[in-house]
């Protein structure tokens, strides 16, 4: 691993871990108050940690330009060597975020079992379902990270107005991967939409892998801005 | 340790303004530059481009022979401190050192931690808390105790009070002294911190101006003291950068150097001559051009 890659996860390690205690304290207290008052026909941690995670990769994709780049550069780490840096860590965050869910699927399916089992209702976990979350969970979650290092980059290197231009291309990634790859189908499952799973996946990835080229084109030379930290 | 810093035709345009226009400079190893210039003359771009903040719009720049953009081995030797600090502005002043240290391998922990003692800036403060005189303390230190073989300051006393800046006088020449490298310090103080320069470089618009030894600047102009009377006749038909007058008695700041017979005059006339300051001779040098 980089040096900027250890040192990002020095910065992010308590912020990860509150993000997945946060989510594993909402998901069992809405699950046990869910369950009070209707039978459970979804798994509260598929939901919210399969959002969760999105939208949170997309923060750190903000970050990672808005603040790390300046930080990083300013303490004699070059772009190479940043966006390097930078890429490493966001995959394997990515990964494991991918990966807590169908882990976390896991113990709740676990959970219900140890309390009588769940309803009928429930999405079952099984290793199959848990590797099938993970095939979609993990390119969703690289579209939301480099979409959202790419809309950034567009505005920390460009003009306001030609980051707002930029800003349709560089959500690509996100979108489609979206589109073609969300988990929340008609049954709350994972679910082929418009594409089948190989078909959607590789343009998911595609997608990803030119967000990632034009990312790294626009960062490779641009300018430290002068922005307060 | 980084060597010989060779700049040519550099030119750094912002659309149609130009912030550095065609400087040529040298700069040997181990000196502490003095880099003046009035505002907007685009010293701040110059110390963008030598830091490999951004590239220049033309020209060249080495540094020990290479080009130093995106050159790890240079870049890693290289701090620029900038007056607006590049720091997160959530974090505790602790973990802004600490994160300086993890990624400098030169940074010494220690000596941070003994600068914050000296400057009294506690560890434990956000940077979001900090006053402008403060943030630019935390800016020194962070210079100082990379311990860069090329260290670029950027205003970084901005806003310190009259004993911070005196502190970080001492504290730079000390460690200068003990750990030499090139310093390139850039300042509006320039009286205060003119002891500190062994060369200086004056730039005004985007042009280099002068580039000299700090002794051999002091020489181009001469302090005239003496009756009011034989001041006058003295300096006529001379280049005066400044008068004043107390009493009966006048000084006189001249721009040019006095030969041995103008020498020998003014002792005849009891005149006192002494040198000039390195800000005077920065306003006539600059404010000629305006």
């Amino acid at each position: 691993m980089t040096v900027v890659a250890r040192s990002l996860f020095r910065i992010y390690r308590p912020i990860i871990v509150w993000f997945w205690c946060t989510v594993a304290v909402v998901a069992a207290v809405g699950t046990a108050v869910l369950a009070q008052v209707a039978e459970v026909k979804l798994s509260l941690w598929i939901i919210i940690a399969g959002h969760g995670l999105k939208w949170w990769l997309l923060v750190i994709g903000v970050m990672l330009v808005a603040t790390h780049f300046k930080l990083y550069l300013a303490n004699g780490v070059t772009r190479r060597d940043f966006l390097l840096g930078a890429g490493v860590f966001g995959a394997i965050t990515a990964v494991g975020y991918a990966a807590m869910v169908p882990i976390g699927h896991g113990v709740e399916w676990l959970v219900w079992t140890a309390f009588g089992g769940p309803p009928e209702s429930y999405p079952a976990f099984s290793a199959a379902g848990a590797v099938r979350e993970f095939g979609h969970l993990l390119p969703a979650a690289l579209g939301w990270l480099v979409s959202g290092a790419l809309i950034t980059a567009g505005f920390y290197r460009f003009r306001w107005w030609a980051g707002l231009l930029l800003l349709v291309p560089a959500a690509l990634p996100l979108a489609v991967t979206d589109a073609l790859l969300g988990i929340f189908g008609p049954e709350d499952t994972p679910s082929a939409r418009v594409l089948p799973y190989a078909a959607g996946l590789t343009v998911s990835l595609l997608l990803t892998a030119a967000g990632t080229a034009a990312f790294y084109l626009q960062m490779r030379d641009v300018a430290v801005a002068r922005t307060a930290g | 340790m980084i060597t010989d810093i060779v700049l040519r035709d550099l030119t750094v345009r912002y659309g149609p303004t130009v912030a550095v226009d065609g400087l040529s400079l040298d700069l040997a190893p181990g000196k502490i530059y003095g880099l003046l210039g009035r505002n907007g003359s685009g010293k701040t771009s110059l110390l963008s481009v030598l830091a490999s903040y951004r590239r220049p719009s033309s020209g060249t720049v080495t540094v020990g022979g290479v080009n130093p953009f995106e050159n790890r081995q240079v870049m890693r030797q290289t701090c620029f401190v900038r007056d607006t600090l590049d720091v997160a502005d959530s974090d505790r002043v602790g973990a802004v050192l600490s994160f300086a240290a993890d990624l400098r391998p030169t940074f010494d922990r220690e000596y941070a931690a003994r600068l914050l003692d000296t400057f009294g800036l506690p560890a434990g403060q956000r940077v979001t808390t900090l006053s402008r005189g403060q943030r630019s303390i935390l800016g020194a230190v962070l210079g100082l105790a990379a311990r860069a073989s090329l260290t670029l300051l950027d205003e970084v006393s901005l806003g310190m009070d009259a004993a911070a800046r005196t502190t970080f006088y001492r504290e730079l020449l000390a460690d200068y002294l003990a750990y030499p490298r090139t310093v390139v310090l850039s300042t509006h103080l320039i009286e205060e911190a003119a002891e500190l320069f062994e060369q200086v470089i004056i730039i005004d618009r985007g042009r280099l101006v002068l580039h000299e030894e700090a002794d051999v600047l002091r020489g181009r102009g001469v302090t005239v003291t003496g009756p009011a009377a034989a001041v006058e006749r003295f300096v006529a038909g001379r280049t005066v950068l400044s008068e004043q007058s107390l009493g009966g008695v006048r000084a006189a700041t001249l721009y040019g150097r006095l030969d041995d017979a103008d020498a020998a005059r003014a002792d005849a006339d009891g005149l006192t001559v002494g040198p000039v300051g390195i800000q005077e001779l920065f306003v006539h040098l600059t404010g000629a051009q305006r």
